[in-house]
């Protein structure tokens, strides 16, 4: 693998997402669900006691389910889809490029633009405590665990949009097919209030996004779940680049 | 340059190829001709490393295209049919990422985009986005793509389709001048093109090679190569029958044209028979109006070749 080729590549990434208005329509839209849902949570603690902190509001709430389940599968679908459809897969892949460069590089300028799209939010609790002129307990610890926490799930679900997108050549389809799978696995946690029996259940509690953010956001981090993560992560990966291996044996 | 064997490529039960064999030397400009969907692209796919034959191998400039591809694909330019560019880009943004990424480095990227988009004719849109250009400019930033790393070998899939006559000219004439310094393999379907351009032609259809040489070889060859077409006022059963007492004849057909006779003779192995035609009318004191020989143009052998219920 030369990590040169994958620059090279991950850079003509880059400059086409930011030279089209994919990245700041969704950027905008992100931000203002971020800072609606950031109101909203401190709104709740004006009016009501919480065991909550304003963090723990503004993590576990919907900004996370907005990224991940919605704006993830759009900053994904067009990654090989487009490039399948418009005809430069042929194009790039006669180049002399490695197919793990090509899916490393197109990762990277993925999660690139996920992270752009969070930056701003970094400004919400700063900016809360100007405001409001308190002194607030806001912990930095949990604040950046829960960020942590942002990064792995972001990892994960743009390793599933990736390979959703190597599989077709149409846009929706591979949009639909991230959406699935990111749904199915990030409510997947929400079936333990179902009367399930026995060691199912403890599967779902392990793998469940909720857990792993409500635990992070209060700044409680073990190895397992960043491991747990990664190594989904890696797969997804191996699979994509598998897909794109298929065309030398598919007929 | 190429050497390719037995090359076979099946999909989903359908042959593309039915084992084609061919071969091109350093320097040769060959055209590989065929009519729509004869294995054309299938088989510059396999060359440029895209997809594998089902059977069969390829090895370029001495390498292996499957076990060693890397090495393949910086030997070669690629033009595939649908030229490959991100509309979002620039043209120069565009040609500066393919040579880095096809391995030119440091300033000579500079050097060879502002070279092609001179060769290419493209200096007047370098700075303008790929999707507002019209289509002949973007044939041209594919092919100033496929030759921006100066590869050791062309291979470009329909360089001309969908330009206008102009612009067809100009692409032929730069291929013709990068047929000095580079080896060229292109398909068409367009004849004149590769009469003018190419030093050999390969024919195929339905997934073989049907023939194989120099443009001029293969128009010699042709059945109806030597065909003469003669204008007589005479009737058309006299002149027929004076016509078929000729040796070198094989056929001769007649119709009526206006009160003159036109003859269109052919001879069995090709020879030239004008001499003998006009003996023959001559001898008989008709008057004779016209007494051309038809020259044979690569259409007739493609159509030959290449046509469904031929005999």
């Amino acid at each position: 693998m030369s990590i040169r080729t994958t620059a090279i590549q991950y850079r003509r990434e880059i400059l086409s997402l930011f030279v089209s208005p994919i990245a700041y329509v969704v950027g905008f839209c992100f931000l203002v669900v971020a800072g609606w849902a950031f109101y909203v949570s401190v709104h709740i603690l004006n009016h009501e006691a919480s065991q909550w902190t304003v963090t723990e509001f503004f993590f576990n709430g919907f900004p996370i389910w907005f990224a991940q389940v919605v704006v993830m599968p759009v900053l994904t679908m067009r990654i090989f889809a487009e490039e399948y459809a418009q005809g430069t897969f042929e194009g790039l892949m006669t180049a002399p490029v490695r197919d793990w460069e090509v899916v490393l590089a197109k990762y990277f300028a993925v999660l690139t633009l996920y992270a752009a799209i969070w930056l701003p939010t970094l400004l919400f609790l700063p900016t809360f405590r100007l405001v409001s002129l308190s002194n607030v307990p806001l912990a930095a610890g949990p604040t950046w665990c829960s960020y942590l926490m942002v990064l792995l799930m972001g990892l994960l679900f743009a390793s599933f949009g990736l390979l959703a997108s190597a599989l077709t050549r149409n846009q929706i389809i591979a949009a639909i097919l991230s959406f699935s799978m990111t749904v199915l696995f990030f409510f997947a946690g929400l079936f333990i209030f179902l009367d399930i029996p026995g060691p199912f259940r403890e599967v779902l509690y392990h793998i469940s996004v909720f857990d792993h953010m409500e635990k992070f956001s209060r700044g409680l981090v073990t190895t397992k779940v960043p491991v747990f993560y990664l190594s989904l992560t890696a797969l997804m990966l191996f699979a994509t680049k598998c897909v794109l291996e298929s065309r030398r044996w598919r007929t | 340059m190429i050497v390719a064997e037995d090359l076979v490529k099946r999909f989903a039960g359908v042959h593309a190829l039915r084992g084609i064999s061919f071969h091109v030397r350093k320097g040769e400009i060959v055209g590989f001709l065929g009519p729509n969907g004869a294995g054309k692209t299938t088989t510059m796919r396999i060359l440029a490393g895209y997809m594998p034959p089902t059977s069969g191998r390829v090895r370029i400039a001495g390498f292996d295209v499957f076990s060693h591809s890397l090495d393949v694909r910086r030997r070669i330019g690629y033009m595939p049919e649908v030229v490959p560019l991100y509309p979002e880009l620039r043209v120069r943004e565009f040609l500066a990422y393919r040579a880095q990424l096809k391995g030119v480095r440091g300033t000579a990227v500079r050097q060879r985009v502002s070279e092609v988009c001179e060769l290419c004719g493209l200096e007047d849109v370098a700075g303008k986005i790929i999707g507002t250009l019209s289509k002949g400019f973007r044939q041209r930033v594919g092919l100033a793509d496929s030759m921006v790393h100066d590869p050791e070998l062309l291979i470009l899939d329909e360089p001309t389709i969908g330009l206008d006559p102009n612009q067809i000219r100009q692409v032929r004439e730069l291929i013709r001048s990068l047929g000095r310094r580079h080896t060229i393999l292109l398909s068409t379907h367009i004849l004149p093109e590769v009469e003018m351009t190419c030093s050999r032609v390969l024919i195929i259809n339905k997934g073989r090679i049907e023939a194989s040489d120099s443009p001029e070889n293969l128009t010699r060859k042709l059945h109806n190569g030597g065909a003469v077409r003669a204008v007589v006022r005479a009737p058309a059963e006299e002149l027929s029958a004076a016509l078929k007492t000729l040796a070198q004849i094989e056929e001769v057909t007649i119709r009526d044209e206006a009160g003159w006779s036109v003859a269109e003779i052919f001879s069995k192995r090709g020879e030239d028979l004008r001499e003998a035609v006009h003996a023959a009318i001559a001898a008989k004191g008709w008057p004779l109006r016209e007494l051309t020989r038809h020259r044979a143009t690569l259409e007739d052998v493609f159509v030959e070749l290449t046509h469904e219920d031929r005999t």
